[in-house]
Protein backbone atom coordinates (compact mmCIF):
# COMPACT_ATOMS: atom_id res chain seq x y z
CA UNK A 1 0.00 0.00 0.00
CA UNK A 2 1.37 3.60 -1.04
CA UNK A 3 1.48 6.25 1.16
CA UNK A 4 -0.90 8.12 -0.33
CA UNK A 5 -3.65 5.29 0.07
CA UNK A 6 -3.00 5.65 3.76
CA UNK A 7 -3.65 9.57 3.32
CA UNK A 8 -6.48 8.84 1.90
CA UNK A 9 -8.01 6.73 4.25
CA UNK A 10 -7.28 9.15 7.29
CA UNK A 11 -8.23 12.13 5.30
CA UNK A 12 -11.96 10.51 4.32
CA UNK A 13 -12.48 9.63 8.00
CA UNK A 14 -15.08 12.02 9.22
CA UNK A 15 -17.21 10.19 11.67
CA UNK A 16 -20.25 11.34 13.38
CA UNK A 17 -19.50 12.91 16.69
CA UNK A 18 -21.70 14.50 19.22
CA UNK A 19 -23.26 18.09 19.07
CA UNK A 20 -19.68 20.32 19.17
CA UNK A 21 -22.34 22.80 21.30
CA UNK A 22 -23.26 20.45 23.86
CA UNK A 23 -19.53 19.34 24.11
CA UNK A 24 -18.47 22.99 24.59
CA UNK A 25 -21.87 23.65 27.48
CA UNK A 26 -20.16 20.23 29.26
CA UNK A 27 -16.67 22.00 29.18
CA UNK A 28 -17.74 25.38 30.03
CA UNK A 29 -19.47 24.14 33.09
CA UNK A 30 -16.82 22.37 34.28
CA UNK A 31 -14.55 25.54 33.53
CA UNK A 32 -16.82 27.47 35.98
CA UNK A 33 -16.39 25.45 38.40
CA UNK A 34 -12.62 25.99 38.44
CA UNK A 35 -13.42 29.20 37.77
CA UNK A 36 -15.11 29.21 41.09
CA UNK A 37 -12.60 27.38 43.11
CA UNK A 38 -9.65 29.59 41.94
CA UNK A 39 -9.34 32.56 44.09
CA UNK A 40 -7.45 35.33 41.45
CA UNK A 41 -5.02 37.20 43.22
CA UNK A 42 -5.98 41.29 42.96
CA UNK A 43 -2.86 41.82 40.49
CA UNK A 44 -4.64 39.29 38.24
CA UNK A 45 -8.40 40.33 38.88
CA UNK A 46 -7.39 44.41 38.15
CA UNK A 47 -4.87 44.00 35.45
CA UNK A 48 -6.59 44.90 32.71
CA UNK A 49 -9.22 46.44 33.63
CA UNK A 50 -6.97 49.03 35.85
CA UNK A 51 -3.47 48.74 34.17
CA UNK A 52 -2.92 52.74 34.43
CA UNK A 53 -3.70 52.91 37.90
CA UNK A 54 -1.74 49.97 38.53
CA UNK A 55 1.18 51.86 36.38
CA UNK A 56 0.65 55.11 38.62
CA UNK A 57 0.45 53.42 42.03
CA UNK A 58 4.00 51.66 41.11
CA UNK A 59 5.56 54.68 39.77
CA UNK A 60 4.76 56.92 42.52
CA UNK A 61 6.24 54.61 44.73
CA UNK A 62 9.18 54.03 43.04
CA UNK A 63 9.42 58.12 43.25
CA UNK A 64 8.79 58.24 47.00
CA UNK A 65 11.30 55.73 47.40
CA UNK A 66 13.93 57.30 45.65
CA UNK A 67 12.98 60.52 47.32
CA UNK A 68 13.60 59.11 50.96
CA UNK A 69 16.44 57.23 50.16
CA UNK A 70 18.06 59.11 47.71
CA UNK A 71 21.98 60.03 48.91
CA UNK A 72 23.11 63.16 49.93
CA UNK A 73 25.09 65.47 48.18
CA UNK A 74 28.85 65.34 50.47
CA UNK A 75 31.54 65.05 49.41
CA UNK A 76 34.47 62.55 49.20
CA UNK A 77 37.05 63.86 51.71
CA UNK A 78 34.26 63.20 54.44
CA UNK A 79 33.05 66.56 55.51
CA UNK A 80 30.39 66.97 57.71
CA UNK A 81 27.19 67.73 55.85
CA UNK A 82 26.33 70.95 57.12
CA UNK A 83 22.65 71.82 55.02
CA UNK A 84 21.90 68.20 56.75
CA UNK A 85 23.09 69.16 60.45
CA UNK A 86 21.61 72.43 60.58
CA UNK A 87 18.82 71.41 62.83
CA UNK A 88 21.29 70.27 65.47
CA UNK A 89 23.40 73.20 65.24
CA UNK A 90 20.15 75.42 65.12
CA UNK A 91 19.91 73.34 68.38
CA UNK A 92 23.36 73.97 69.95
CA UNK A 93 23.49 77.86 68.98
CA UNK A 94 20.33 78.70 70.99
CA UNK A 95 21.56 76.43 74.07
CA UNK A 96 24.62 78.65 73.58
CA UNK A 97 22.76 81.74 73.82
CA UNK A 98 20.83 81.08 76.60
CA UNK A 99 23.69 80.46 78.47
CA UNK A 100 26.76 82.87 77.15
CA UNK A 101 30.26 81.10 78.40
CA UNK A 102 32.47 83.20 80.90
CA UNK A 103 35.00 84.74 78.23
CA UNK A 104 31.58 86.36 76.95
CA UNK A 105 30.35 87.85 80.42
CA UNK A 106 33.15 89.31 81.24
CA UNK A 107 33.82 90.57 77.89
CA UNK A 108 29.74 92.12 78.07
CA UNK A 109 30.93 93.67 81.49
CA UNK A 110 33.99 95.53 80.28
CA UNK A 111 32.16 96.81 77.68
CA UNK A 112 29.23 98.39 80.03
CA UNK A 113 32.30 99.50 81.97
CA UNK A 114 33.98 101.45 79.25
CA UNK A 115 30.24 102.75 78.43
CA UNK A 116 29.71 103.95 81.70
CA UNK A 117 33.10 106.00 82.09
CA UNK A 118 32.82 107.47 78.57
CA UNK A 119 29.00 108.02 80.27
CA UNK A 120 30.58 109.73 83.68
CA UNK A 121 33.59 111.43 81.17
CA UNK A 122 30.38 113.25 79.17
CA UNK A 123 28.74 114.54 82.25
CA UNK A 124 31.67 116.37 83.45
CA UNK A 125 32.88 117.80 80.49
CA UNK B 1 -4.35 34.04 28.29
CA UNK B 2 -8.12 35.20 29.26
CA UNK B 3 -10.64 32.61 29.51
CA UNK B 4 -12.69 34.43 26.13
CA UNK B 5 -8.90 33.60 24.09
CA UNK B 6 -8.95 30.45 25.62
CA UNK B 7 -12.40 29.28 24.03
CA UNK B 8 -12.19 30.53 21.16
CA UNK B 9 -8.33 29.33 20.18
CA UNK B 10 -9.96 25.62 21.28
CA UNK B 11 -13.31 25.92 19.43
CA UNK B 12 -10.58 26.01 15.88
CA UNK B 13 -8.90 22.82 17.36
CA UNK B 14 -11.47 21.63 18.94
CA UNK B 15 -13.06 19.12 15.87
CA UNK B 16 -10.18 18.27 14.50
CA UNK B 17 -8.54 17.19 18.32
CA UNK B 18 -11.87 14.71 18.84
CA UNK B 19 -11.63 13.08 15.75
CA UNK B 20 -7.75 12.55 16.83
CA UNK B 21 -8.78 11.17 19.74
CA UNK B 22 -12.03 8.91 18.24
CA UNK B 23 -9.17 7.40 16.50
CA UNK B 24 -6.78 7.16 18.95
CA UNK B 25 -9.53 5.08 21.43
CA UNK B 26 -10.81 2.81 18.42
CA UNK B 27 -14.07 4.30 17.80
CA UNK B 28 -14.97 4.61 21.59
CA UNK B 29 -16.79 8.22 21.45
CA UNK B 30 -17.39 8.38 24.83
CA UNK B 31 -13.82 7.75 26.17
CA UNK B 32 -12.71 10.00 23.58
CA UNK B 33 -15.02 13.16 24.71
CA UNK B 34 -13.55 12.24 28.35
CA UNK B 35 -9.89 12.32 26.99
CA UNK B 36 -10.49 15.93 25.36
CA UNK B 37 -12.51 17.16 27.95
CA UNK B 38 -9.92 16.43 30.52
CA UNK B 39 -7.36 17.78 28.10
CA UNK B 40 -9.05 20.77 27.65
CA UNK B 41 -9.68 21.04 31.60
CA UNK B 42 -6.02 20.72 32.23
CA UNK B 43 -5.24 23.06 29.40
CA UNK B 44 -7.35 25.68 30.90
CA UNK B 45 -6.37 25.18 34.41
CA UNK B 46 -2.20 26.00 32.56
CA UNK B 47 -3.27 28.87 30.57
CA UNK B 48 -3.17 31.88 32.47
CA UNK B 49 0.68 31.32 31.97
CA UNK B 50 0.33 30.85 28.21
CA UNK B 51 0.65 33.05 25.53
CA UNK B 52 2.03 31.89 22.86
CA UNK B 53 -1.32 31.86 20.55
CA UNK B 54 0.84 30.02 17.47
CA UNK B 55 2.02 27.01 19.89
CA UNK B 56 -1.54 26.72 21.30
CA UNK B 57 -2.38 23.85 19.02
CA UNK B 58 0.96 21.78 19.38
CA UNK B 59 0.49 22.72 23.18
CA UNK B 60 -3.24 21.33 23.40
CA UNK B 61 -2.13 18.14 21.34
CA UNK B 62 0.66 17.39 23.55
CA UNK B 63 -2.02 17.53 26.70
CA UNK B 64 -4.37 15.27 25.34
CA UNK B 65 -1.62 13.29 23.97
CA UNK B 66 -0.72 12.88 27.63
CA UNK B 67 -3.62 12.40 28.90
CA UNK B 68 -4.42 9.80 26.49
CA UNK B 69 -1.67 8.07 27.72
CA UNK B 70 -2.66 8.57 30.83
CA UNK B 71 -6.19 7.17 30.55
CA UNK B 72 -4.54 3.75 29.02
CA UNK B 73 -2.44 3.18 31.04
CA UNK B 74 -4.80 3.21 34.12
CA UNK B 75 -7.66 1.16 31.15
CA UNK B 76 -6.12 -2.25 30.82
CA UNK B 77 -8.35 -3.15 28.22
CA UNK B 78 -6.26 -0.24 25.72
CA UNK B 79 -2.84 -1.77 27.31
CA UNK B 80 -0.92 -3.24 24.39
CA UNK B 81 -2.73 -4.89 21.86
CA UNK B 82 -6.44 -5.49 21.82
CA UNK B 83 -8.07 -8.75 20.82
CA UNK B 84 -10.22 -8.33 17.37
CA UNK B 85 -13.14 -9.45 19.74
CA UNK B 86 -12.56 -6.64 22.01
CA UNK B 87 -12.56 -4.09 19.24
CA UNK B 88 -15.96 -5.51 18.12
CA UNK B 89 -17.18 -5.11 21.20
CA UNK B 90 -16.04 -1.55 21.89
CA UNK B 91 -16.85 -0.31 17.85
CA UNK B 92 -20.62 -2.05 18.82
CA UNK B 93 -21.26 -0.11 21.78
CA UNK B 94 -19.80 2.99 20.74
CA UNK B 95 -22.90 5.48 20.01
CA UNK B 96 -22.38 6.79 16.61
CA UNK B 97 -24.13 5.01 13.76
CA UNK B 98 -21.28 5.45 11.33
CA UNK B 99 -18.97 3.33 13.66
CA UNK B 100 -19.84 0.26 11.29
CA UNK B 101 -17.97 2.12 8.45
CA UNK B 102 -14.90 2.41 9.96
CA UNK B 103 -14.54 -0.68 11.88
CA UNK B 104 -11.94 -2.40 9.50
CA UNK B 105 -10.01 1.11 10.52
CA UNK B 106 -10.30 0.67 14.30
CA UNK B 107 -9.46 -2.33 14.58
CA UNK B 108 -6.20 -1.54 12.28
CA UNK B 109 -5.19 1.12 14.31
CA UNK B 110 -6.34 -1.02 17.80
CA UNK B 111 -3.35 -3.10 16.80
CA UNK B 112 -0.79 -0.23 17.14
CA UNK B 113 0.96 0.78 20.36
CA UNK B 114 -0.25 4.26 21.49
CA UNK B 115 3.10 5.58 19.50
CA UNK B 116 2.70 4.38 17.01
CA UNK B 117 -0.93 5.08 17.05
CA UNK B 118 -0.56 8.61 17.99
CA UNK B 119 2.56 9.36 15.19
CA UNK B 120 0.26 7.69 12.31
CA UNK B 121 -2.86 10.09 13.17
CA UNK B 122 -1.00 13.14 13.45
CA UNK B 123 0.99 12.28 10.44
CA UNK B 124 -1.55 10.83 8.38
CA UNK B 125 -4.96 12.37 9.65
CA UNK B 126 -3.64 15.92 10.76
CA UNK B 127 -0.97 16.39 8.23
CA UNK B 128 1.86 17.76 11.14
CA UNK B 129 5.47 17.43 10.45
CA UNK B 130 7.76 15.05 12.00
CA UNK B 131 9.52 17.74 13.75
CA UNK B 132 5.96 18.81 15.12
CA UNK B 133 4.97 15.29 16.16
CA UNK B 134 8.23 14.50 18.11
CA UNK B 135 7.61 17.67 19.66
CA UNK B 136 3.74 16.80 20.68
CA UNK B 137 5.12 13.36 21.81
CA UNK B 138 7.73 14.58 23.86
CA UNK B 139 10.11 12.54 22.18
CA UNK B 140 13.01 12.71 18.66
CA UNK B 141 12.17 12.97 15.24
CA UNK B 142 14.11 9.45 15.01
CA UNK B 143 11.54 7.99 17.43
CA UNK B 144 8.82 9.32 15.53
CA UNK B 145 10.55 7.79 12.40
CA UNK B 146 10.62 4.51 13.35
CA UNK B 147 6.99 4.62 14.84
CA UNK B 148 5.60 5.86 11.62
CA UNK B 149 7.74 2.77 9.85
CA UNK B 150 6.57 0.09 12.26
CA UNK B 151 2.81 2.03 12.57
CA UNK B 152 2.71 1.98 9.02
CA UNK B 153 3.81 -1.37 7.99
CA UNK B 154 1.01 -2.82 10.22
CA UNK B 155 -1.74 -0.53 8.88
CA UNK B 156 -0.48 -1.49 5.39
CA UNK B 157 -1.06 -5.39 5.99
CA UNK B 158 -4.06 -5.10 7.98
CA UNK B 159 -5.99 -2.77 5.20
CA UNK B 160 -4.50 -4.72 2.61
CA UNK B 161 -7.25 -6.15 0.10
Amino acid sequence: MKDQELYDIFHSYHPEMSSEEDFMARLNEQMNAIDKKRIPSLWERTRQRHFLLWAASIAATIAVGLFLFMPSKGNDSGEADLYHARSDYQTMLSMTQSFPTFEETVAEIEQSGQQLQMAIAEMKE
Amino acid sequence: MNREQFTFLVRKELSGLRRFLLAACSGNDQEADDIAQEALLKAYTASAGFEDESGFSRWLYRIACNCLSDHQRKDSVRAGTLSIEKAYSISSASHSDDTFDYQELYRAIDGLTLSERTAVLLFYMEDRPIREIATIMNTSEGTVKASLSRGRSHLREKLKG
